[in-house]
């Protein structure tokens, strides 16, 4: 019945998508976050949606008479660079497994993606209307886990869905887009859909609980921290997080406050331990293989690892872990370029992030004096934060390849581009005498 | 039980695609309507909390 159900709503959206290119880059996008065929199990499983909504937007290109050329930044060039060295790492690579094609394959699509986007997404009817489809996508595996933990009073367990990887990634996941929601909730006009996003929010912090990552737990400091940076109403802010915390500290269970605990002992962890082995393989890898690396996630074919293992002494000295004894990911994004793509994948891979924060600076400079504009100000500050997410709690995980991040700078690249083309048109409808305190940032924070 | 938020979250992408192709389809300057539209700056209290800061 499900699988019924969605196939006539999916029939919908590709009627949609095959008629103009920016739905179709929604359709696109909302099927690589949200991968709804692990939700189905008849004939809807089966279908390589994926490969469906591509096709529907290549037709659209062709249909879509409003599309736009599309234009190169820094952005683009840095994915693309960071695209063609996973080519030349994949082909003179290490590993040759289904693994290493997935995520060859899986970057391919990626950039194509990003490069339709910016022939489609060029303004704020489509940005929003991409935000809502970034949340609805990916929001809902943290929602649903959310929502079960509410209702079985923190008795949950939560498995997080195949595409997204463990409860670690789906904490990020969730967590990246919990400050899309408050700008949906922020600059939505409908209360109905207000109420929706704001609930959707605290089923996302629920469902960033309920996973027991403890890397969720921090990005969920970080994410409250900057919040209250930058909220205008900074007392609102902090009385809603203190009710939150507190709600959190009196119904989470046992089990849950002593996983958390282990946070300040980490050098007594296993868990994390493992992980400091694990990058110190890849520095090894990396030392050897200094341009190309191993090639995608070489290092979790178990013959790459066993001959990497045997060099594992070469570290010793630095941090004491243990040698590790299965082929383990890298653990942290920083690493995983580094050992799967080699120094220059690493440097573009970082650079491609600066790039982010850059066209954020752009955005929050010629939107400063600008009170029209001050919905992209917002937005442009909510992806910063998704984007300071990611970062600190990519730290612990493999997520270096994660669509949303390339999908979500994207945007911000297309909002940037957006208000280039449009500012100088736009004249300020009331001009502020200190804007960065009105925006209640610091001051130079654009 | 997953099924109903799931098929509501399949339910509203599809609207917010059907939304955004009709509402891109209009002419330029026409103003955007419906269940997904956006305000042009965020409401009169937090301007009014933005401004007397």
């Amino acid at each position: 019945m499900r699988d019924l159900a969605f196939m006539a709503l999916f029939l919908f959206m590709m009627a949609n998508a095959v008629r103009c290119l920016h739905t179709g880059t929604m359709l696109w996008a909302w099927i690589a976050l949200c991968a709804p065929q692990q939700y189905m199990y008849g004939i809807g499983g089966s279908l390589p949606l994926n490969k469906i909504a591509v096709v529907a937007t290549v037709i659209s290109l062709f249909v879509d008479q409003t599309k736009k050329k599309p234009y190169i930044d820094w952005h683009l060039l840095l994915v693309g660079l960071f695209v063609l060295h996973g080519a030349i790492s994949y082909s003179v690579g290490l590993s040759g497994s289904d693994r290493t094609y997935e995520l060859f394959d899986k970057m391919m699509k990626i950039y194509l993606l990003c490069v339709v986007m910016t022939m489609a997404n060029r303004g704020r009817l489509q940005i929003h209307s991409m935000v809502i489809v970034i949340c609805l996508g990916m929001g809902i595996h943290g929602a649903l886990e959310g929502l079960k933990y509410i209702v079985s009073g923190g008795a949950h367990k939560v498995i997080a869905p195949g595409s997204i990887g463990d409860n670690n990634y789906l904490a990020m996941a969730t967590l990246i887009v919990m400050p899309l929601l408050v700008y949906l909730f922020r600059y939505s006009e409908s209360r109905l859909i207000r109420l929706s996003f704001a609930g959707a929010l605290l089923a996302c912090f629920a469902g960033v609980v309920a996973t027991s990552s403890r890397g969720g737990l921090v990005g969920l400091a970080v994410l409250g921290l900057f919040l209250v940076l930058h909220s205008r109403r900074k007392l609102i802010t902090l009385m809603i997080m203190g009710v939150l915390v507190g709600g959190l500290l009196a119904y989470a269970p046992g089990q849950w406050r002593e996983r958390m605990d282990t946070i300040g002992t980490a050098s007594e962890d296993d868990s994390f331990m493992l992980r400091v082995s694990s990058w110190k393989l890849n520095t090894i890898l990396a030392l050897e293989r200094p341009l190309v690396g191993g090639g995608y996630s070489a290092l979790e074919n178990w013959t790459i690892f066993d001959i990497y293992k045997r060099k594992f002494h070469t570290m010793d000295g630095i941090i004491d872990s243990p040698e590790p004894t299965i082929a383990f990911a890298a653990h942290s994004i920083y690493f995983q370029t580094l050992g799967d793509l080699g120094f220059p994948g690493l440097f573009l891979f970082l650079a491609i992030l600066a790039t982010g924060f850059r066209n954020v600076g752009r955005i929050l400079r010629v939107t400063r004096h600008n009170e029209s504009l001050l919905w992209a100000h917002d937005l442009a500050v909510l992806f910063r934060l998704g984007l300071i997410v990611f970062m600190v709690c990519g730290a612990l995980l493999s997520a270096a390849y994660f669509e949303l991040l390339y999908i979500m700078l994207t945007q911000v690249s297309v909002l940037r581009h957006h208000l280039e083309e449009t500012v100088a048109v736009v004249k300020p409808r009331y001009a502020l005498e200190a804007p960065d305190a009105v925006l209640g940032l610091p001051a130079g924070s654009g | 039980m997953e099924i109903f938020p799931y098929i509501f979250s399949v339910l509203l992408t599809a609207l917010v695609m059907y939304w955004s192709r009709v509402m891109a389809g209009r002419k330029p300057g026409t103003p955007i309507t419906g269940l997904f539209r956006y305000r042009d700056k965020p409401s009169k209290a937090l301007l009014s909390v933005a401004r007397r800061r």
